[in-house]
């Protein structure tokens, strides 16, 4: 009876504040995507986000490309943009997004396709070095190591990365890389495949 | 079509943003060119001994060694490795089971409660679409 009550009270403020929705408020758009180093573009879908915020879209790829040229090319940066009502705006770039550290530490390309599909293995020594690299975001300052790691972790199931505690065995990692390599193959063989049935149907 | 296919995958998202990212995954991996400017290492030598995650141009290649174990906090040797259990799989009769369970409840009655005919221009039926 109580979720009922609290959904029907919810529900019943978003009709209300849906009806004034006459009245336009001005709040600073806050952009959250990720952007890979060095290679900003006006191409969409990052021009048309910026240029709706009204923000110069060739002066922000110059310097995002320049505040990123430290970095290698194509890495994904997590960037919040904050544009304020004069049109200027405050660029915020984060560590690389915990994914792409992830399947660069576990020496992958794409992730799981399927449940209970094993796509990397990592061991909790690497996830703690990564959690290091991601506590410097200013958005995880005074959220404890642990808890970081505990986050990676989870995002190991949904990539399907397998951490164990012990350190990795080379020769075993190696065998299983390329098992996976021939797997991924095949995947991608398949998608291939579906896409040319594809083509020919519509012909 | 292969296209529902992966909008079917990934659900609970708004149908544009679906349609953009399932057209642009597949032709990134069909065609190579994009493959090969991203650098991922292959040697397990390396992958074992180093966390291969160095993305400054001007950084210790390949990134930060591992250490021995006493390196490391010790805490990150207990950490819970695995997945949270399903409510089928928790041990019956425990704590952590009714807890599930009343969770369970709570989320079938959320559903329950967004098919009410109030939020009718919120369903996502083929009938409602234009």
């Amino acid at each position: 009876a109580n979720t009922f009550q609290n959904m029907s009270s919810k529900a019943g403020a978003i009709a209300r504040v849906r009806k004034k929705e006459v009245v336009k408020v001005i709040h600073s758009a806050l952009l959250r995507t990720n952007i890979k180093s060095q290679m900003a573009s006006a191409a969409p879908p990052l021009g048309p986000q910026l240029g709706q915020r009204g923000v110069n879209v060739a002066n922000f790829c110059k310097e995002f490309n320049k505040e990123t040229g430290h970095i290698k090319p194509g890495v994904p940066l997590p960037t919040r943009i904050q544009v304020k009502p004069d049109r200027s705006y405050d660029l915020e770039i984060c560590s690389p997004t915990s994914s792409w550290l992830l399947k660069q530490a576990a020496g992958i390309r794409r992730g799981k396709q399927n449940a209970d599909e094993i796509a990397g293995i990592l061991s909790v020594k690497h996830i703690y070095e990564i959690a290091l690299v991601k506590s410097k975001d200013k958005a995880l300052i005074g959220v404890p190591l642990q808890k970081i790691c505990r986050d990676l972790v989870k995002q190991c199931f949904t990539l399907g990365i397998k951490v164990q505690n012990e350190d990795l065995d080379p020769e075993e990692l190696g065998k299983f890389l390329e098992e996976r390599k021939q797997v991924v193959a095949d995947q991608l063989q398949a998608f291939a495949d579906k896409k040319a049935a594809k083509m020919l149907r519509t012909v | 079509s292969f296209q529902m296919l992966t909008i079917c995958r990934i659900g609970g998202k708004s149908l544009s943003a679906v349609a953009r990212r399932s057209l642009a995954a597949p032709a990134a991996k069909v065609v190579a060119t994009k493959e090969d400017k991203s650098f991922v290492e292959t040697d397990a030598a390396k992958i074992a001994s180093h966390v291969c995650i160095n993305f400054y141009i001007q950084g210790e290649e390949p990134g930060p060694a591992i250490k021995e174990d006493t390196a490391y906090p010790g805490w990150l040797f207990e950490m819970d490795l695995e997945k949270t259990p399903i409510l089928e799989d928790i041990d019956q009769g425990s704590w952590k089971y009714w807890r599930a369970l009343r969770q369970r409840q709570i989320e079938q009655n959320r559903r329950i409660e967004k098919l009410k005919t109030r939020f009718l221009h919120l369903q996502n039926s083929p009938s409602m679409k234009k």
